[in-house]
């Protein structure tokens, strides 16, 4: 059982460390039927979160981010981890990953660009990933959040 | 009249198998049990009242508080495959020397070689266990106490027996259910689910029986598939 937690925060922490990973083709959200519901695994679902956590930033659309992110770390606490999680619960998982990654892929270490800082452009996002992450967005006090409030919780303006 | 039961073994037999008919196929063995002499010195003057007579309709009465008899010689004589001559062997050893460790053998190897019968009826191999258990027990008499119940537990009567009528009163193709039963359940492991259900509902219509397996998976499948519509559902919800 030890091993299937460690393996289940490695699976987690992977998808938070390597950029690459981030399902950048997004193409199969469009295509998915009813019927592929039923085939799908838990890995297949947690991309799909991902993809419409991805979809869902992209067109300023609102998450709900706790229940997301709750999903993940009761997934964590879970003796048996991915394999208690329910279809649904794999797309909740899996849409807090996306949102992290999705922050973390497009501000960290980018220039704040804000007419406060007109005259100083040596300030940058510095983003929380990982477990840290999950726990800044478990802790949200409104239902439903936009890309620019997740922005400012993830990530600090710093010195670069 | 005082010392023995009013209802006949055969009456008795008919109330643990919940029928008003009982099939030749379970009649003749029981009779040979209970009213032959022969190879019955041991067991028989355990339960049958040999000495009341003038009794037209119960020549052979069944002895004050042994009533549990029939059953549990019912529930032996089907876990020893409806042997007659087995079972009346093993109830002369056990009125002589209670349970043996041949006999103990013996319910093991049975259960394990009519695993598509007792698979399809939901004979549950630990229940095996634990009749063995019982028979073993000092504080338990065969001829007195309650055998618990091979099957698969009825929520309303837990100590029910009469799937043992189902069993011989038809000729059921077990090979032919536990073939179409796999089918089922290959096409479940791939996640033909669809496929996985015709089979089930082709095999539920054509068997004579109720079939506790084919329930299970029907049940199985109803779960992934409320789960996936669940999923579903909130896909969609995100989408639009």
């Amino acid at each position: 059982m030890k091993y299937l937690i460690i393996l289940a925060i490695l699976v987690f922490s992977s998808h938070s460390f390597a950029k690459e990973r981030l399902p950048s083709n997004c193409a199969h959200l469009s295509e998915v039927s009813k019927a592929s519901f039923v085939l799908f695994n838990k890995k297949e679902f947690m991309q799909l979160g991902e993809c419409l956590a991805i979809a869902a930033l992209k067109n300023q659309k609102k998450l709900d981010l706790v229940r997301s992110c709750n999903e993940v770390d009761e997934d964590r606490r879970n003796f048996l981890g991915i394999l208690s999680l329910s279809k649904l619960e794999s797309i909740l998982l899996g849409q807090c990953m996306g949102t992290i990654n999705y922050i973390y892929e497009h501000y960290n270490k980018e220039r704040v660009s804000d007419n406060r800082y007109r005259s100083n452009n040596r300030i940058v996002y510095r983003c929380n990933k990982g477990v840290k992450a999950v726990d800044i967005l478990r802790n949200i006090k409104t239902e439903e959040i936009g890309r620019e409030d997740i922005r400012e919780l993830l990530c600090d303006e710093v010195y670069y | 009249m005082e010392n023995v039961e009013v209802q006949s073994f055969l009456d008795l037999a008919r109330v643990c198998l919940k029928t008003e008919d009982l099939p030749d196929s379970i009649r003749i063995p029981l009779n040979t049990i209970f009213a032959k002499k022969s190879g019955a010195n041991l067991y028989r003057p355990k339960i049958v009242c040999e000495k009341t007579k003038g009794i037209p309709q119960n020549k052979h009465p069944i002895l004050k508080g042994r009533r549990n008899s029939v059953r549990n010689i019912l529930c032996i004589w089907y876990l020893l495959n409806g042997d007659t001559k087995k079972t009346k062997e093993f109830l002369q050893s056990y009125a002589k020397s209670g349970m043996t460790e041949k006999y103990e053998q013996e319910l093991l190897e049975l259960a394990n070689q009519q695993y598509l019968e007792f698979f399809c009826l939901g004979v549950v191999r630990e229940n095996v266990y634990e009749i063995i258990e019982t028979l073993n027990s000092s504080e338990f008499d065969l001829f007195r106490d309650k055998l618990p119940s091979p099957f698969f537990a009825n929520q309303n009567d837990p100590s029910d027996i009469s799937p043992i009528l189902t069993a011989y009163s038809h000729v059921i193709p077990w090979e032919d259910y536990m073939g179409r039963y796999e089918e089922a359940e290959r096409f479940f492991g791939d996640k033909q689910y669809e496929k996985a259900k015709e089979v089930l509902r082709k095999l539920e219509e054509d068997a004579v029986i109720r079939l506790p397996v084919v329930e299970a998976l029907n049940k199985k499948i109803k779960a992934i598939e409320a789960e996936a519509e669940e999923a579903w559902d909130y896909f969609q919800k995100m989408l639009n």
